[in-house]
């Protein structure tokens, strides 16, 4: 048999390679198109139009109407204002409260199945069910704040309070999704050889220094994809803000998804809440690109 | 961690012993174990009032008033229970239970025949193509759910478990995670693996895959928890409410007049256990760490 | 409306919008009127009915079609619940996949529901019976003279009382007699008595504290009319000086803390024996007389001593669907027939835990029957409801816009509850709801 050439080899691999790459890519690249390409085409072709949803009149044509519409209505912007402040607020929140008990249920000690369970509980909560139980006990008599003036800690006003509203919001977020995240962070830590740790203990270091000056940096592309995620899933929130609060009081906790929803199907203009939603995914991939940005520069890329 | 705490020596170093005192040892395992106490007993309170308030009369989990009774039934039944099972719920769960499985399996093995490429093999735009995969998936499923209803319909899928199941297949950050992983092993194995003429499905499954089993089971489960706690989709693609999820299936007793909270409670507890278990039995697996010792 | 030409040029736009389960072809079967249903027959072969509901639950409209299905054994009728708390957008999407025939209706949806061309024209299926029908349940159900859907409830409010409170405070227990109202200004006062003296946490609970329906009785005793006016219903009028009035009434309970913020659940809380008053309705009493221990009693919903007697009315409603093929209209039209005019007593016979006082006198014989209501507690009930349906009831704003007002108006109380400035959050509201009416033809 003839021996192909270097270079004949080399490029018949290649196009082998992206062969089998792409029937291995074929079919979710086949449900990306059914599932979000193709109705994400139609939600943009309705955002230029007027219609009634489930209704019998067909749409109106309006153009760049909805949103002009949208960008003169200064409720919009408040949205988008207080969407950015909640996300930054919970997502590093969230992230650190996961990274806390992560590195916790990873020291030596008894029983650390049953406790990462215990905190994986409110993630297997339905979210109709947390936001059942958070309305009850975070009623300006109820448990939270009994227990909170048992400790001598200030109360809150929660879901009554345009304050208290979004603070009661980012706590029911942390708490359902905390122990969601801390699994993947388990797993990261876990993943750190145990060399490195001898290494550093026979220099000296205690735990907090190897915390900062090995676990961290090794688990950082980990720590990324729950801050990633993270993010995605806050700007997304919708079930709690549509059981407590409906966005108030006062709009406090009117939040993109929310007003989308709300734009959507109660206020029946589908056409403007796809404007917003088009504003809403724009805002959320910045953000991820920021925080890309930011950690890889923070640390050494693999 | 020992008692005493040592570094390898290679004969040039002395080996340094540090004994750590056996009282400070226990002292710091104490220390930890008591923090783990105090943080889960507030963490989980939320908790215990929900599993207090499905073992008793709705009426009294909704006292003004708060003490030691709101966390502890005064009177136990497990009415709420057995209503539970009397509407049905059990279907409920049933396919609910079905469709998560079904959900985590398909999706698992398609997350990893999408991350592989993705993260390993070379074609142009791919950086591109992964980029474009993840933000399609994070289009938030509420704005396009109207549309896809209408999808599904015309293709004669209303109504039906696998129109619960095809759109939970995919997942970009199942996606993604696979991806994290595959990039974090070291290019020797592919090579080694290209020079001994491996086609490119062995290197996926042979090789790569046995080292990434964190990340299926990762995958795995964020497959499986979305599917576990969809709401609006199964709301507006199932009709019929024997064929409805769990999650959803909870709000279908509650009616302009009527609202059992103590059957909702108790349907929730249900639906909490199954997850909880799995992750008790299973979260070794998937916690445990991968060896790197990279090569052979 | 007619196409715009850039549809009628570019096929795969107008594939588009088709697909946006808006369809041409059932504005025929909308405009199709169902005969009188006294000449309606029975199908002959077996036809299959889709029942959405979120009025009942499953158990209990299952068993009422059970007795109908005894009387028209080829009619089968399928019952499937809907989301009670997002139930107009879910069943949107059901009427998005054309898959109703029957549907309930919570009335001030009514014209809503109607230009959307999902109810189909009752008028002269029940020309003949409409008479036996309370005339403010059928009024509320009449939009621009055709009657879209078949009211089966007339309910009113009632305020609840704890008898064991008001005898700690000395107070006399108010008149159960029909037509003698106490006031609100006599609720206020005895309720902040009873949360001074400690006697109950709360002093007065609404059944729904953000709802309209508990609201708006309280302004249309001062004069401010529905919140919504003009020829078409679409002019909004929520910020007017009786509204203002009653609102700023009812944010005051809360900021003092004669009403609980927070607390929603308000029924299982009077039934603790938590509060003092509970305004609400014949519906809770199942939930309150649960509890064998509370000593309560019941009178008529108050007014204002300044103002006029007023108290709510309407409540749920059966509809046909517009987009529904003939001949399940046809059907659907003899299980309504059946439903609120057999003369045995329709639903209320069949389903003996029905919550609210049914329409017609037939059924309502068989829902007094109810051994609940002859509970000595309830003592006066029956005499009250009558007495307020024919003199004091005002019926909701019958508008298409009423999703929207009904979210925003909700909002609106929601946050005066919670302490917002009264004047101004009804002036941002009666924006709003001009902005968002904006769509509807004027």
């Amino acid at each position: 048999m003839t021996r192909l050439s270097v270079t004949q080899r080399s490029s018949r691999a290649a196009r082998n390679e992206m062969r089998v790459a792409l029937l291995l890519l074929a079919p979710a690249c086949a449900l990306l198109l059914l599932l979000r390409i193709i109705p994400a085409g139609i939600a943009i072709v309705q955002s230029f139009y007027t219609s009634v949803p489930g209704s019998v009149i067909p749409p109106v044509w309006v153009g760049w109407q909805n949103y002009l519409d949208l960008f003169s209505d200064p409720g919009f912007w408040d949205s988008v204002w207080r969407t950015l402040l909640f996300a930054a607020l919970v997502n590093p929140l969230t992230m650190l409260f996961a990274l806390f008990l992560a590195w916790l249920l990873t020291r030596n000690m008894a029983l650390t199945g049953v406790w990462r369970t215990l905190a994986f509980l409110p993630t297997a909560l339905p979210l109709m069910g947390s936001t059942v139980v958070f309305g009850v006990l975070m009623r300006p008599e109820g448990v939270l704040n009994n227990v909170l003036s048992l400790l001598h800690l200030p109360t809150g006003s929660w879901f009554t309070g345009v304050d208290g509203a979004m603070t009661g919001v980012i706590l029911l977020s942390t708490w359902s999704a905390v122990g969601y995240w801390m699994v993947f962070l388990i797993a990261a830590i876990n993943d750190v050889p145990r060399d490195y740790y001898d290494a550093a203990m026979l220099d000296g270091a205690g735990e907090a220094r190897q915390f900062f000056t090995i676990t961290l940096p090794l688990i950082q592309r980990q720590l990324l994809f729950v801050l990633t995620a993270s993010t995605v899933w806050n700007f997304i929130l919708y079930a709690p803000i549509s059981a407590l609060t409906k966005g108030g009081p006062e709009g406090s906790t009117n939040f993109l998804m929310y007003d989308i929803i709300t734009r959507y199907y109660t206020l029946s203009s589908p056409g403007t809440a796809l404007a917003e939603m088009t504003v809403l995914f724009v805002l959320m991939g910045v953000t991820v690109w920021l925080q890309f940005k930011l950690l890889r520069q923070m640390g050494s890329t693999t | 961690m020992a008692a005493v705490q040592a570094s390898e020596t290679n004969g040039q170093y002395h080996v340094i012993p540090r004994y750590v005192p056996l009282r400070r040892r226990r002292g710091r395992r104490g220390v930890a174990t008591t923090v783990a106490l105090l943080i889960s007993l507030l963490f989980f309170l939320p908790f215990i009032w929900l599993l207090a308030s499905a073992f008793r009369p709705e009426m009294q989990t909704f006292q003004a008033s708060v003490d030691i009774w709101t966390f502890i039934p005064r009177t136990w039944t497990l009415d709420n229970f057995r209503l539970a099972f009397e509407r049905g719920f059990a279907n409920n769960l049933f396919n609910s239970l079905w469709v998560t499985l079904v959900s985590a399996v398909a999706g698992t093995f398609l997350a990893v025949m999408a991350a592989f490429p993705l993260a390993v093999m070379r074609f142009p735009g791919r950086d591109w193509l992964f980029i474009g995969v993840v933000f399609a998936f994070m289009i938030p499923f509420e704005v396009v759910a109207l549309p896809m209803t209408t999808l599904f319909s015309q293709m004669g899928l209303a109504n039906t478990l696998t129109a619960l199941i095809v759109p939970g297949v995919v997942h970009g950050l199942a996606i993604f995670n696979l991806r994290q992983f595959f990039l974090s092993i070291p290019r020797e194995q592919l090579e080694a693996g290209l020079l001994d003429g491996a086609s490119w499905w062995r290197i996926l499954f042979q090789i790569y895959l046995p080292l990434v089993r964190p990340a299926v089971i990762g995958s795995a489960m964020i497959l499986a928890m979305a599917q576990w706690n969809a709401w609006l989709w199964p709301s507006l693609i199932i009709t019929d409410n024997s064929k409805q999820t769990g999650a959803v299936a909870i709000g279908l007793q509650d009616t302009a007049y009527t609202q059992n909270y103590g059957l909702s409670f108790a349907e929730v507890v249900i639906l909490t256990l199954i997850p909880a278990l799995l992750i008790f039995f299973g979260q070794r697996s998937f916690t445990r760490s991968l060896s790197h010792t990279g090569g052979k | 409306m007619t196409t715009p030409a850039n549809v009628r040029s570019n096929p795969w736009l107008a594939a588009v919008i088709l697909s946006l389960g808006a369809s041409a072809t059932p504005q025929l079967f909308a405009a199709e009127k169902l005969p009188a249903v006294e000449t309606i027959q029975p199908p002959a072969e077996t036809i299959t009915l889709n029942y959405y509901g979120g009025a009942i639950p499953a158990e209990r409209a299952n068993k009422i079609i059970a007795e109908f299905e005894k009387q028209y054994p080829t009619i089968k009728i399928n019952y499937q619940a809907v989301p009670a708390n997002s139930y107009n957008e879910t069943l949107g999407a059901r009427f998005a996949q054309k898959d109703v025939d029957i549907f309930d209706v919570d009335q001030p949806q009514s014209a809503s529901y109607d230009i959307r061309g999902w109810e189909a024209d009752l008028t002269q299926a029940f020309a003949a019976k409409s008479h036996l029908i309370d005339p403010p349940a059928l009024k509320e159900s009449t939009i621009n003279g055709r009657m879209v859907n078949l009211p089966y409830q007339i309910g009113t409010t009632l305020l609840y009382y704890n008898k064991k409170v008001l005898k700690e405070l000395g107070v006399p227990f108010p008149s159960n007699k029909p037509g003698e109202t106490p006031t609100w200004e006599w609720v206020e006062d005895v309720a902040r008595k009873a949360v001074a003296a400690k006697a109950t946490p709360y002093g007065i609970t609404f059944s729904t504290p953000d709802s309209y329906y508990y609201v708006y009785s309280e302004a249309q005793s001062l004069g401010g009319g529905s919140g919504v006016t003009g020829e078409k219903q679409l002019t909004p009028d929520i910020n007017n000086p009786g509204w203002v009035k009653a609102l700023t009434w009812y944010g005051k309970l809360y900021a003092d803390g004669v009403s609980p913020r927070g607390v929603k659940e308000t029924a299982l809380a009077f039934a603790n024996g938590d509060s003092a008053f509970f305004y609400g309705g014949i519906w809770n009493a199942q939930t309150i007389a649960k509890n064998k221990n509370l000593d309560f009693g019941i009178t008529s919903s108050p007014h204002f001593a300044e103002g006029k007697e007023a108290t709510t009315s309407g409540g749920w409603a059966l509809g046909i669907s517009g987009l529904s093929s003939p001949e399940k209209q046809r059907a659907a039209a003899l299980f309504l027939n059946w439903y609120l005019f057999d003369n045995k007593g329709g639903f209320a016979a069949a389903d003996p835990q029905t919550e609210n006082v049914p329409t017609t006198e037939t059924t309502r014989v068989a829902f007094w029957n109810n051994p609940t209501y002859a509970d000595p507690r309830f003592a006066g009930m029956e005499g009250i409801l009558s007495w307020q349906a024919k003199n004091s009831a005002f019926i909701r704003p019958q508008s298409v816009g009423s999703s929207e007002f009904y979210q925003l108006v909700t909002a609106a109380i929601s946050d005066i509850t919670n302490g917002a400035n009264v004047q101004k959050t009804l002036d941002s509201t009666n924006a709003k709801l001009k902005s968002a009416w904006r769509k509807y033809p004027q």
